[in-house]
C-alpha cells in the first residue's frame, strides 16, 4: 500500500497518463451516451403508445448486458470485416470510447426515464394542454429534470470509468495508447505486480465516492 | 385532415366533443367507461360523482392528455388524436394548477409564445385577459407566491389569453377561501355568458346548479349522461 501511495504521490508518469487517459475515453463515452440517451428517456416519459411498457423494460433489460457482450457486440461492427471496420476504430481510442457510450447509453436512457417519472406530472400535462410541440415540451422537460438527468450521467460516467470487458476487448490495452485503469489492474495483478495495480485502484474508488457525493448532492438540489 | 377522415355519422354542427364507445384502463382496471356522450359548442356541463370515480380522467381522456383509449373521442367533428384544433381551442385546468416559473405576466407570454402568436397580438391578448379577468394587479407577482384562487384565475385567464374557447377545468373552486371561490365562480359565470364551452367536475352543488346546463354523473368508472340524445 506505501508503494502504491508512492506512485501516486511521486506523480509516477505512466500511473497518472493511464488515470488520464482513462477519464478522457470516459467523459467522451458519456457525452457520446448522453446525446441519444437523455432525450430517448425524456420521450419514453412523454410518449403515449402502446407497447410503452415493453420498451420501457426492453430499455432496462439492455442495462443489465455484461460489459463482455457489448464489447463483443460493438466489436462485430468495427472488426476489419464488419459495418464499420473501414473507420479503423478496433484497438484505439475510437473504439474504446464508441463501446463505453453503447454502454452507458441504455443506463442514461433508463435512469432519466425513471428520475423524470419523479416530477410532478402536471408540469408535462400543463406543457401539452397549452399546445407545446414535441421538441418544446422534450427541452422543457429536460430543463425541469435536469438534477435527475445530472445523476443520470454521474451513474454512466462511473460505469464507464469502472468498466473492464469493453475497453480491454476493443481497446487492447495498449500500453501508453489505450491503456486504462481498469485493463492495467488486471494485466498487473495477473502478473502479480500490486503496485501500480492498487494505486490505480485507489483512483478508482476516489472517483466512485466523488460520483456518489455529487449525485447525492444533485438529489439534495431537486428537492 | 378532411370530412372524409371523420368517424362515419358522427359529427353534428356545433358539437364540441362526441364520445363513443370509450373505455380507458389503467393498470388493468376500467378507469373509465362512456357508451356515449355529445357535448355541444358554448353547453357548460358538470361531471359528478364520488373522489376516483373517474371524472378527472374523463376530462384528461377529453384534453388528449392521457391515452391510449379504446373507443373513439372527436373534438369538432375529428378524432382528438391528430386534431390541430384539439390544442389550439382547448385547454385543461388542473385541480391545482401549474404555474411555471416566473412573474403571472411571464406566464402569460409563454403561453402565447407557445401558440407562436406574434408578439404584438401577443401583447393585444394580454392586456384583454388583464382586463377581463382582473389581473392588473397580480401581473408583476412572482406566480409561485399566489394563493390558490389567484392561481386558479391566471390558470384560466392563461388558458383563454392561449386562445382556448373550451375549457376543462378540475374542481375549479376546490379547497379555496370564500373570498377566492367567490372571485372564480364569477369568473366561470362571466365566460359561460361569452359562450366558452366548459366542462368541469365538481362536488360543489352550488357550483353545480349556478354554472352547469346538464350534468354527466359518474360511478365507478362509468359515466352516464342525463341527455338520452348523447348515445343515439
Amino acid at each position: 500500500m506505501t508503494e502504491a501511495i508512492a506512485l501516486l504521490a511521486g506523480g509516477d508518469r505512466e500511473t497518472w497518463w493511464t488515470v488520464a487517459t482513462s477519464l478522457r475515453f470516459s467523459v467522451f463515452s458519456t457525452l457520446f451516451a448522453i446525446l441519444p440517451g437523455v432525450p430517448l428517456g425524456a420521450t419514453l416519459f412523454l410518449g403515449r403508445f402502446k407497447g410503452k411498457r415493453v420498451a420501457v423494460a426492453l430499455v432496462n433489460a439492455v442495462m443489465a448486458v455484461p460489459t463482455v457482450v457489448v464489447g463483443l457486440f460493438v466489436y462485430s461492427f468495427i472488426s476489419r470485416s464488419g459495418p464499420l471496420g473501414a473507420l479503423g476504430l478496433l484497438y484505439g481510442p475510437g473504439g474504446v470510447i464508441l463501446g463505453q457510450a453503447v454502454l452507458a447509453f441504455p443506463l442514461v436512457a433508463a435512469m432519466s426515464y425513471t428520475g423524470l417519472q419523479k416530477l410532478d406530472p402536471r408540469y408535462s400535462e400543463t406543457l401539452l394542454t397549452l399546445g407545446a410541440g414535441p421538441w418544446r415540451r422534450m427541452t422543457a422537460i429536460i430543463k425541469e429534470g435536469r438534477y435527475v438527468i445530472v445523476q443520470s450521467v454521474l451513474a454512466a460516467f462511473g460505469r464507464v470509468t469502472g468498466e473492464v470487458g469493453v475497453s480491454m476487448m476493443l481497446g487492447g490495452n495498449i500500453r501508453w495508447y489505450t491503456r486504462t485503469m481498469t485493463t492495467t489492474i488486471a494485466l498487473d495483478a495477473s502478473k502479480g505486480e500490486f503496485e501500480r495495480a492498487l494505486s490505480l485502484g485507489l483512483v478508482l474508488l476516489a472517483i466512485a465516492l466523488a460520483v456518489n457525493f455529487l449525485s447525492h448532492l444533485a438529489v439534495r438540489d431537486d428537492r | 385532415m378532411t370530412a372524409d377522415a371523420r368517424p362515419a355519422g358522427t359529427a353534428r354542427d356545433g358539437e364540441a366533443f362526441f364520445v363513443k364507445s370509450l373505455s380507458f384502463r389503467y393498470e388493468r382496471r376500467v378507469a373509465v367507461r362512456c357508451e356515449g356522450l355529445r357535448i355541444r359548442i358554448g353547453e357548460a356541463v358538470a361531471f359528478i360523482g364520488p373522489n376516483g370515480s373517474g371524472k378527472t380522467t374523463m376530462l384528461k381522456l377529453l384534453n388528449g392528455l392521457i391515452g391510449p383509449f379504446d373507443g373513439s373521442i372527436a373534438f369538432l367533428g375529428r378524432p382528438i388524436s391528430h386534431n390541430p384544433d384539439l390544442r389550439r381551442r382547448s385547454v385543461y385546468v388542473h385541480q391545482h394548477p401549474v404555474l411555471f416559473a416566473g412573474t403571472v405576466r411571464d406566464n402569460l407570454d409563454y403561453a402565447l409564445r407557445l401558440k407562436r402568436i406574434p408578439k404584438s397580438d401577443a401583447d393585444r391578448r394580454v392586456e384583454e385577459a388583464t382586463e377581463r379577468f382582473g389581473l392588473g394587479g397580480l401581473l408583476k407577482r412572482e406566480a409561485g407566491r399566489l394563493s390558490g384562487g389567484e392561481t386558479q384565475r391566471v390558470a384560466v385567464a392563461r388558458a383563454v389569453a392561449a386562445g382556448a374557447d373550451v375549457l376543462l377545468l378540475d374542481e375549479p373552486t376546490s379547497s379555496m377561501d370564500a373570498e377566492s371561490e367567490i372571485a372564480v365562480r364569477a369568473l366561470l359565470l362571466e365566460l359561460r355568458r361569452s359562450g366558452s364551452t366548459l366542462l368541469f367536475s365538481a362536488h360543489d352543488e352550488g357550483l353545480v346548479k349556478e354554472l352547469s346546463d346538464r350534468i354527466v354523473r359518474f360511478d365507478d368508472g362509468r359515466a352516464t349522461s342525463d341527455n338520452q340524445g348523447d348515445l343515439e
